[in-house]
């Protein structure tokens, strides 16, 4: 080896020796730095892109992440490591995770999974974590969503009640923009909303196929409350209040569903074989302008004007309504809610530091970011943060009459609350029938849950 | 002593042969071995992830007294009873149609019909999905243009499992004829030569030679595509989640639901080793049938 390649050598040796020390270094200086530091694993879902959603670059981190920075900073002691999973897996990783025991510390949670995780044992309740003034600035009902068997599992954030968008263009191309709703509230009786989807059911005879003023629909991705809301304005109740007896099976749930069978046979007002259709397909018909009505979210407004940006289809004007009620009842609405969850604790300061990031992410300041996907405040303190907006206004004078959904056993229910749209929908059974199908399988549901509770009661484990 | 001496010589001899064999071995230990005895115990308990209760024999009677369960394993049944005898004889047929062609001609059809099974099986029901669409599918774009009314492929009890055991029969052939036309191969010409001088006709050779030597590759795709349909879980996740009123609710997509939506795993282990023992009492009765010695 001749005396250059000595010098290669011993060149590479030091590089070696400097990386070698560096790394060590900076290793070292991490440790030090989150040396004594309480470390939270937080997961939550991608809610949206950037800081303020209109960042051309923006990633679905950037929020979470700024909001770990403001955090840490005031809590210098606490460490948050972030994870943003996807709405497609998020849900299995969280089982899986769930299941192996390496769930985060704490996590997004719509409170429709509740019941799934709380019933296992792997949430922390955090009633005694909330102060009275907190409790008493959540609205009752939101609150209520955030309880399994009596105790509190999620920190609410968000929530939202379950509306009608209506295509305000077709509604004026079949000159019938008199049976739009009014503001503010927007409501229509059922014999209004019957009318209108009759109107607006039609051939333009341009070989683009019909418009229909509704959509039904039998296969959701999980248990199908949208159209529920057309169902319950007739005065049903899914549940008994203890949420120990399926209760769905009365004259006033037949009347409901019965009305849905009607949009479907008596006025053909829906695209018919519902049973098949999945809920994607609909939302998909409303943005093609195939349907004039949609069962959806007041977040459906800003998803089209995204997708009409994108040139995904063609943009029309479109309004948020109450769903329909009978002359001098209040319309009926689901709530849906959005909170952090705090998972099962052995370490008391890590305990702490979830439950101090959950209250930071549920502030007023963060509450105020809702704007950015069209969702409403957990918090009354909060007040309107859609001043002067019609649409908003809509849900957010809904969301203190909306009613709570889901119960204990809710995952295992899903099935047979959904099986009654596919057996009237199918004509297999009459709406009667199939509450009264419905009420057998799920009261037996609902007994095997008691039962299997029962047994967790007594102990015995292994 | 001296016997376990030798057994220790021998393993010292031969450690070469287990080392290689050792990558193998483990990761069938862990990844099946495992998993089938937990899933035996946890079929006994009661699940929580706080700790498990011990319910003897609950979880089987909860499974087997569950309508919704006895429905999807109906629905399995049919739809192995339709698909796989379909989709064999289909396979037969096709196999016999192209054997008899030149090589380059067979690669092609080799080609065409196993092209469906490199594609993921979401994404084929995913168009499945499409063509069978009430208001937009290509199935009643066909439909409307005989001036016939549209079907609810979907949609309807009645029409919903036969859609999607179409579906299956349709694109699933295609390992099948890759399987017949090898085997088809090595039937020695000589017994084709033999009846031919005895007077036998191509019905008579199918009949009498072909398809009695084709017997353990039949044997093999009516078992392997028996345990393939009772476990038809992607299609019916993606297309119908089991409805409309659980008419395509089958018994794999009924363990996912209890195990992940629902949470209940030790009933779900239930029914999983319920499914394992009619699929090998099932196979047992096809060796029983189809098993006998072929000798060329």
């Amino acid at each position: 080896m001749g005396d250059a390649g000595k010098m290669n050598t011993t060149h590479r040796r030091l590089i070696l020796l400097l990386l070698a020390l560096l790394c060590a270094l900076t290793s070292g200086c991490r440790r030090d730095q989150d040396a004594g530091k309480v470390r939270i694993k937080f997961w939550t879902f991608p809610l949206w892109t950037g800081i303020t959603g209109n960042e051309k670059d923006g990633t679905t981190e950037d929020w979470p992440r700024l909001k770990i920075k403001e955090f840490e900073k005031t809590h210098p002691n606490i460490k948050i490591d972030l994870e943003v999973v996807t709405w497609q897996g998020g849900m299995q990783k969280l089982d899986l995770s769930a299941l192996s025991g390496t769930y985060p510390d704490i996590c997004y949670l719509a409170t429709a999974n509740l019941p799934k995780y709380a019933s296992q044992g792997i949430l922390e309740p955090i009633d005694a974590d909330m102060t009275p003034e907190e409790v008493a600035d959540i609205y009752p009902n939101v609150l209520d969503c955030c309880k399994y068997q009596g105790k509190t599992y999620v920190w609410p954030w968000l929530c939202n009640a379950l509306v009608l968008a209506i295509n305000v263009d077709l509604f004026k191309e079949r000159h019938i923009e008199y049976l739009i709703p009014k503001p503010p509230e927007r409501g229509w009786t059922y014999d209004q909303f019957t009318e209108a989807c009759k109107a607006l059911t039609f051939d333009r005879g341009d070989g683009h196929g019909k418009v229909y003023g509704y959509a039904l629909y039998g296969i959701p991705l999980s248990v199908e409350y949208q159209m529920l809301t057309l169902v319950l304005g007739f005065g049903g109740q899914v549940y008994n209040k203890e949420g120990t007896q399926f209760t769905l099976n009365s004259p006033e749930s037949i009347r409901g569903f019965q009305f849905l069978m009607d949009l479907l046979d008596k006025y053909k007002v829906v695209p018919p074989g519902p049973a098949g259709m999945q809920g994607g397909q609909v939302g998909q018909m409303f943005a093609n302008q195939e349907v004039a009505i949609e069962s959806s979210t007041s977040g459906v407004l800003k998803q089209l004007k995204m997708s009409a940006a994108k040139g995904d289809f063609p943009y029309f004007n479109a309004a948020i309504v109450q769903p329909p009620h009978l002359p001098g009842y209040k319309p009926a609405s689901m709530l849906s809610v959005g909170g952090y969850a705090i998972f099962k604790q052995t370490d008391a300061r890590k305990r702490r530091a979830a439950i101090e990031f959950a209250r930071f992410l549920t502030n007023e300041e963060n509450c105020r970011a809702l704007t950015v996907i069209g969702q409403f405040p957990a918090r009354k303190s909060v007040g309107n943060i859609y001043p002067g907006d019609v649409d908003m206004g809509v849900v957010s004078r809904l969301i203190p009459i909306s009613r709570v959904y889901f119960t204990a056993g809710a995952a295992e229910l899903n099935p047979v609350i959904n099986n009654i749209y596919q057996s009237i929908f199918t004509h297999a059974m009459t709406p009667a029938e199939a509450l009264a199908d419905a009420e057998k399988k799920a009261n037996k549901i609902l007994a095997q849950d008691a039962l299997e509770k029962g047994l967790d009661a007594k102990g015995g484990k292994q | 002593m001296t016997g376990q001496d030798s057994t220790l010589k021998r393993i010292i001899k031969s450690r070469w042969a287990y080392f290689f064999v050792a990558p193998a071995m483990i990761h069938f230990l862990v990844f099946s071995v495992y998993p089938i005895l937990s899933t035996v115990y946890l079929s006994f308990v009661r699940f929580n992830l706080q700790g498990n209760t011990w319910v003897g024999a609950q979880n089987y009677q909860v499974a087997l007294s569950d309508s919704i369960f006895w429905k999807s394993l109906a629905n399995t049944a049919l739809y192995t009873m339709v698909v796989v005898p379909v989709g064999v004889g289909i396979a037969l047929f096709l196999s016999s149609l192209i054997f008899p062609l030149k090589p380059s001609r067979q690669n092609f059809f080799k080609g065409a019909f196993y092209l469906p099974q490199v594609v993921s099986a979401v994404v084929i029901s995913m168009i499945w999905l499409w063509m069978f669409d009430s208001a937009h599918g290509l199935l009643n774009y066909l439909l409307s243009t005989l001036h016939l009314a549209p079907i609810s492929w979907l949609g309807e009890s009645r029409t919903a499992l036969p859609s999607l055991m179409f579906m299956a029969v349709a694109g699933g052939g295609g390992s099948a004829i890759i399987l017949y036309l090898a085997a088809m191969g090595g039937i020695p010409d000589s017994l084709y030569e033999a009846a031919q001088i005895d007077g036998a006709n191509r019905w008579i050779e199918f009949w009498k030679i072909t398809l009695p030597l084709l017997k353990p590759t039949t044997l093999y795709l009516v078992v392997m595509g028996t345990i393939g349909s009772f476990q038809v879980f992607t299609s019916i996740y993606m297309m119908t989640r089991g409805g409309p009123n659980f008419a395509t609710n089958t018994i794999v997509y009924r363990i996912y639901q209890t195990a992940f939506e629902f949470l209940k795993l030790g009933r779900a282990s239930a029914m999983a080793l319920i499914l394992a023992l009619i699929i090998i009492g099932i196979s047992a009765i096809q060796f029983k049938w189809l098993g006998t010695e072929v000798e060329y």
